[in-house]
């Protein structure tokens, strides 16, 4: 770039010219130098303008012997219709107090909100403007606006001119949770097209606000436009009009709240069926307001009533937010009430909720009966259930339903969970059925198709303390002491003898243990010793580290097998006697586990973190042969204080019923070592059994937890597709929504 | 009454909780005739005489504050705890278990406790339902009700006006161990976009702490539902801020903690001259005639030019600040108070027996020789990293044959006679001069068994797996060789806890 400045460059007049310069605080010069010519500025009123700098967008000027070049487009940069604050402030304005984003001007007249029926009366170009408005009449069951509704075929948003037509809306998210940014780009037909936006509260769905400012429309090039919303959740309507005031076409944002960064980001996410994600969103959109109007599902079953579980609540999750309420209430016809029984103790802020919910229950009609959805306090019940008219009507009480997880601060999709299925029995996972069905037997439950909650979880694992314990070993003293196991084989894995002294102690103050142990560490002599020095000499003995689990067993009377890696640490003592109550409690389980923590170090410290939670079917692949893959996933965020069903339990920390694993048929062939555990899984899934893994209790790990992820690791032969579908109907399954 | 306050730190004093809950009510109860001091823990602790006969425990949450209770009250002193902050009621949550420990240990002792609102109080009773409570509620400074009114004034002309809404936060943003701050802020602020509806820009500013400027919470900030714009908080700015806003939007999750936190921020908006918006858990629920709760009505009333804090209910507003929140009325009420509160009689403490400070997990190192100046014994468990000159710490032999309690000659002279004759000197087996040891086997102690030291890098699952065996261990030890001595554990980190040394504490503590 040249350094010599233009002698026709007018410091004065490019200053006014150009107000943001004096914003940036430079020398005019050194501005029009260093920005002013790439943008293709004048460097005074009577010079020409130079050509913009901008080597990816135009080609290199043509050579200097040619003629002239004609005067290069003036670069577009779509406009705010409204002067911002740094290009034209107003005079006198004190940019001291200026907040980014504000617009400060032209307020002084309060915008007054318009009728339904006023916006259908402006002049339209055709009737089919019409349809949205109709549209959005009928979901709060208010009065058609337009007398002409004539229907697109096909469609009932009416969105088709922001999909096709010569205005396009090529994506959309949630820039702040207040604003909705539309990216748009439009053709010569839609220059000078203004674009307006309107939004209702829930208590007066017919009085429309304008959301924001309008648009116009530039000749070139994409614009984006934001949609100050002035509710989090309502339908807005988007309206493109003609510069001379006709209305070209109307479209209904039935609910923004599924575009990215919204309150349903998730949901679009985890049910988006074309590549093209704002495809994707026109065509759930679709979806679900056909459902709402009850074009589809006839006389089935529709969600009765929403209930919470205030065990936990602190009133900011965003279910208990007055917005949400109001448009549960407006848009669905839904009241949220507590889900916990009568009596139960709660705190101030869960009394305080409480109260707060009874308070707006008491103002509607008795919704008793009907199909329910239970939530907990971090959730908030998708779209699809809300709308849903295909509810299955035999659905026992409570049934465990899909849902989806995001994070909490910023609404990011990251989980869909598909629990087994059956009767729910866990107030942390949502659940569905029909009030005063009684209570649920597996037998009876039906599966629930669609996804009926996104709860919202913290990003991070929480403080390491409350990662370790999430019960304090203080209450769970009070609460009970813990159970002694009975009779136990322990089949122990063994590296190192420093760790095993320790480890017996803590599993032999648990329980009387015969002890086998297989030496997988390189000292063996040291490993005997300390066993020796531990147990007595004879009061354990070897087997070889490929020894399959089920012979073990079968050479046994306990009742209980305990597999047990030294690396595991089981620093709650809570954590074995939970393992056994969840057996106790579940007749069909054959073992149980629990979340491992593993603990590793980091630049001199040690760093905590989840490792394992149990093995999950992860995909299926035709490739070559049927196949199903299996992995270990992070299970800490979609579960991070529940009870649920997976394919198997890894093998460092795993407690089983002992008879069920000596009565599983051997293997065919031979099975690796680190699929033994997956193989042991299926095969007692086969014979009619579950595996159940716990994380509200944990043990540690130490060193480095490697995950698993793996292709038919139990080879072609084991797994029949005939057999996945039973599979999957009984385990966790888990979706990472990328 | 000579009534004393004591306070963890000499730079205590210069905090703003001290300034407003102790120095607005000092005056007042001098006036009444009674002596009202603040001394730091550590001058306390190492005090020859006492220098009052009312002690009042201020956020000192470590094992000086037991020795010191035990110690004033066997001199026949009433000792009681001010308590802040709600870290004891949430049992389930291992972040604060030696907090619960501290608490369950210190009000096993104490005469009285001082609150400063009822919904602590409530909390309290609760868990000690027999301790003596006073609800004193911090005092409110003063206020210029002339140039408030013109503020008030302007400030609702000025909104009516430009149609831009001026809302404040101020605050800390940020709390290791809870979602509050910022994240109330985020999550409640979706209920400022109503008054886009009644044709009104909302401006936000925030005032915070310059730590809970995270990428996390920065991001949170971004997408906040209106404009905003941050800043760092000071006090000063805090006044220009109230005084700007047309109101302050003070959002309170349910969460126990933020339950029972006290009403300074909404009386020091209100005196300041702003309107209260308050979501979530109803906190302020005493200053309800001042207090909004939904912005629509807010705005009600702004188009109205009825707002509830206007020149025309400053009166009433004083009065009501008054009522709450008078120096003079709480200055009286506390002595009233302590002068009705029986005084434990003298005895003997701690006799002959030695007073043994066990130190835990992350011991330091001001403690410890606080301890030691005292005339305790301050020892080393195994789970201790500190290298500091402890009285009594354990060397274990890797086979578990024996462990060795190794000695300061102060404390070989504390032992009892049996064991005092057992002393010998051995030679550390890495080297070094021999030092008194007592060598312990399984003839004395059965259930003698090796105690590992803390590994370097330190793994905190096998520090927990460890803790409570180890602790019960030394307890055990302590009991044998001094013959239950006065046993107390120094811990100041979670989830470390040792109920047999507790149960120990407070079984004296009764006796």
């Amino acid at each position: 770039m040249s350094t010599v400045l233009d002698a026709a460059f007018d410091p004065e007049w490019y200053v006014a010219t150009y107000p943001d310069v004096a914003l940036t605080g430079m020398d005019p010069a050194e501005h029009y130098q260093r920005f002013g010519r790439m943008l293709g500025r004048q460097p005074s009123a009577d010079a020409p303008k130079p050509r913009p700098i901008l080597p990816h967008l135009q080609p290199d000027p043509a050579p200097a012997a040619g003629p002239a070049p004609a005067a290069a487009p003036e670069l577009v940069i779509p406009r705010p219709t409204r002067p911002g604050p740094i290009i034209d402030r107003p005079a006198g304005f004190n940019a001291a107090a200026t907040v980014p984003g504000t617009v400060l001007s032209g307020l002084t007249e309060r915008a007054k909100p318009q009728s339904l029926s006023a916006l259908a009366e402006a002049p339209h170009a055709d009737a089919g403007v019409l349809v949205a408005l109709n549209t959005y009449a009928r979901l709060f069951g208010l009065p058609a606006p337009g007398r002409a509704a004539a229907r697109p075929a096909g469609s009932m948003t009416a969105f088709e001119p922001f999909q096709t037509g010569t205005l396009r809306i090529e994506s959309l998210w949630h820039e702040t949770t207040g604003a909705l940014r539309l990216r748009l780009t439009g053709g010569e037909g839609s220059a000078g097209w203004m674009l307006s936006a309107f939004q209702a509260v829930p208590e007066k769905p017919d009085q429309m606000h304008p959301a924001g400012d309008t648009l116009v429309l530039p000749a070139e090039g994409p614009a984006l436009w934001d949609i100050a919303l002035v509710h989090p959740l309502m339908p807005v309507l988007v309206q493109a009009s003609a510069p001379d005031g006709t209305v070209q076409s109307i479209a209904l944002l039935a609910f923004p709240s599924l575009a990215p960064g919204g309150l349903h980001g998730a949901e679009a996410k985890a049910l988006q069926r074309t590549a093209n994600p704002v495809d994707s969103l026109w065509a759930l959109s679709e979806m679900l307001v056909r459902e709402k109007l009850g074009k589809t599902g006839g006389n089935a079953a529709s969600l009765a009533g929403i209930r919470v579980s205030l065990q936990g609540a602190t009133g900011a999750e965003p279910l208990f937010a007055a917005p949400t309420l109001d448009w549960l209430d407006a848009l669905f016809g839904l009241s949220v009430a507590p889900l916990d029984a009568p009596g139960q103790t709660l705190t101030q802020g869960e009394a305080a909720l409480r109260d707060m919910l009874g308070e707006r229950v008491l103002s509607r009609p008795d919704d008793t009966g009907g199909v329910t959805l239970s939530l907990p306090g971090c959730g908030v019940p998708t779209l699809s259930v809300l709308v849903s008219r295909r509810l299955d009507a035999d659905l026992p009480d409570s049934s465990a339903a899909p849902y989806l997880v995001a994070e909490e601060s910023n609404l990011r999709p990251r989980w869909m969970v598909t629990p087994a299925q059956g009767p729910a029995s866990d107030p942390s996972q949502p659940s569905i059925g029909m009030a005063g069905q009684g209570m649920a037997t597996e037998t009876d439950a039906s599966a629930v198709p669609i996804p009926v909650a996104v709860l919202f979880r913290p990003r991070n694992p929480p403080h390491p303390t409350r990662l370790m314990l999430p019960t304090a070993p203080d209450a769970a003293e009070k609460s009970a002491k813990p159970a002694k196991i009975g009779s136990l084989q322990v089949i122990l894995t063994a590296h190192d003898p420093a760790r095993l002294e320790e480890l017996l102690r803590n599993v032999l103050a648990m329980a009387k243990a015969e002890v086998t142990v297989r030496l997988a560490g390189p000292d063996k002599a040291a490993l005997r010793a300390c066993l020796d020095g531990t147990l007595g000499t004879g009061g354990w003995r070897e087997t070889a580290t490929g020894t399959d689990l089920r012979s073990l067993a079968a050479d046994s009377d306990t009742e209980w097998l305990l597999t047990l890696d030294d690396r595991v640490v089981p620093y709650d003592p809570q954590t074995l006697s939970t393992l056994k109550a969840m057996l106790d409690g579940a007749p069909d389980a054959a073992s149980a586990s629990c979340l491992l923590l593993a603990e590793r170090v980091v630049k001199k410290s040690a760093v905590i973190s989840p490792a394992v939670g149990g093995l999950f079917p992860s995909r299926v692949s035709f490739s070559s042969a049927p196949a199903l893959g299996f992995n270990e996933p992070d299970t800490f965020q979609p579960l991070p204080s529940a009870d649920y069903a997976v394919v198997a339990n890894a093998l460092p920390l795993s407690l089983w019923r002992r008879a069920v694993l000596a009565d599983l048929p051997m293997p065919d062939g031979s099975v690796p070592d680190h699929a033994a555990d997956i193989q042991l899984g299926l095969d007692a899934l086969d014979a009619g059994y579950r595996h159940l893994c716990t994380s509200k209790v944990r043990a540690g790990y130490l060193g480095d937890y490697v995950r698993r992820d793996e292709i038919d690791p139990v080879g072609t032969q084991y797994l029949r597709p005939a057999l996945w579908e039973s599979i999957f109907r009984r385990v966790t399954v888990l979706r990472e929504l990328f | 009454m000579r009534i004393v306050v004591i306070i963890p730190n000499a730079e205590w004093r210069k905090t703003a909780g001290v300034r407003i809950r102790y120095e607005r009510i000092r005056p007042r109860i001098e006036a009444l005739g009674h002596s009202f001091a603040l001394q730091p823990i550590d001058e306390a602790m190492a005090a020859p005489e006492r220098a009052g006969d009312i002690y009042l425990i201020s956020k000192c949450h470590d094992v000086r504050s037991l020795l010191l209770t035990r110690r004033l009250r066997a001199e026949g002193c009433a000792v009681g705890i001010d308590f802040f902050d709600d870290y004891y009621s949430q049992t389930q949550d291992a972040a604060f278990m030696h907090l619960r420990a501290w608490f369950r240990m210190m009000t096993a002792q104490v005469d009285f406790g001082l609150c400063s609102t009822p919904n602590m109080r409530d909390r309290l009773v609760r868990l000690v339902p027999d301790l003596p409570l006073l609800v004193m509620n911090d005092p409110a400074s003063g206020w210029e009700g002339a140039a408030l009114a013109d503020r008030l004034r302007a400030v609702a002309e000025r909104t009516r006006a430009s149609r831009v809404l001026d809302i404040g936060w101020f605050g800390i943003g940020d709390n290791p161990y809870f979602s509050l701050g910022l994240e109330d802020l985020s999550a409640f602020a979706g209920q400022l976009l109503q008054c886009r509806a009644r044709g009104y820009q909302p401006r936000l500013r925030i005032l915070t702490n310059r730590r809970a400027l995270d990428p996390r919470r920065l991001e949170m900030i971004a997408r906040l539902p209106v404009p905003c714009l941050v800043d760092e908080w000071t006090e000063e700015a805090e006044t220009a801020l109230i005084a700007d806003s047309l109101f302050c939007f003070l959002p309170v999750n349910g969460q126990e903690f933020s339950t029972v936190k006290s009403l300074n921020r909404a009386v020091s908006v209100l005196a300041g001259g702003s309107q209260v918006l308050s979501t979530g858990f109803p906190l302020y629920q005493t200053l309800a005639p001042f207090i909004y709760r939904d912005l629509g009505e807010l705005l009600d009333h702004l188009d109205a030019d009825t707002l509830r804090v206007r020149p025309q209910t400053l009166a009433d507003l004083g009065a009501l600040m008054d009522s709450l929140g008078s120096a003079e009325v709480e200055a009286k009420r506390l002595a009233d108070f302590l002068e009705t509160l029986p005084r434990p009689a003298p005895h003997d403490w701690p006799g002959e027996k030695p007073v043994i400070v066990l130190q835990g997990s992350r011991p330091q190192g001001e403690i410890h020789k606080q301890v030691q100046r005292r005339g305790y014994l301050s020892a080393a468990s195994p789970r201790t990293t500190a290298k500091l000159a402890f009285d009594l710490s354990i060397r274990s032999d890797p086979e578990g044959q024996f462990l060795d309690v190794v000695l300061r000659d102060r404390s070989v002279a504390r032992l009892s006679k049996h064991w005092r004759a057992r002393v010998s000197e051995i030679a550390p087996p890495k080297g070094g001069d021999p030092q008194p040891t007592l060598r312990l086997t399984r003839d004395d102690l059965p259930g003698l068994r090796p105690m590992r030291q803390v590994s370097a890098p330190r793994h905190e699952l096998e520090e927990q797996s460890r803790y409570r065996p180890d602790m019960a261990l030394m307890a055990e030890i302590a009991n044998l060789i001094f013959d239950t001595p006065h046993l107390f554990l120094s811990e100041s980190s979670s989830p470390y806890w040792s109920p047999e040394i507790e149960a120990q504490q407070n079984g004296a503590a009764h006796a």
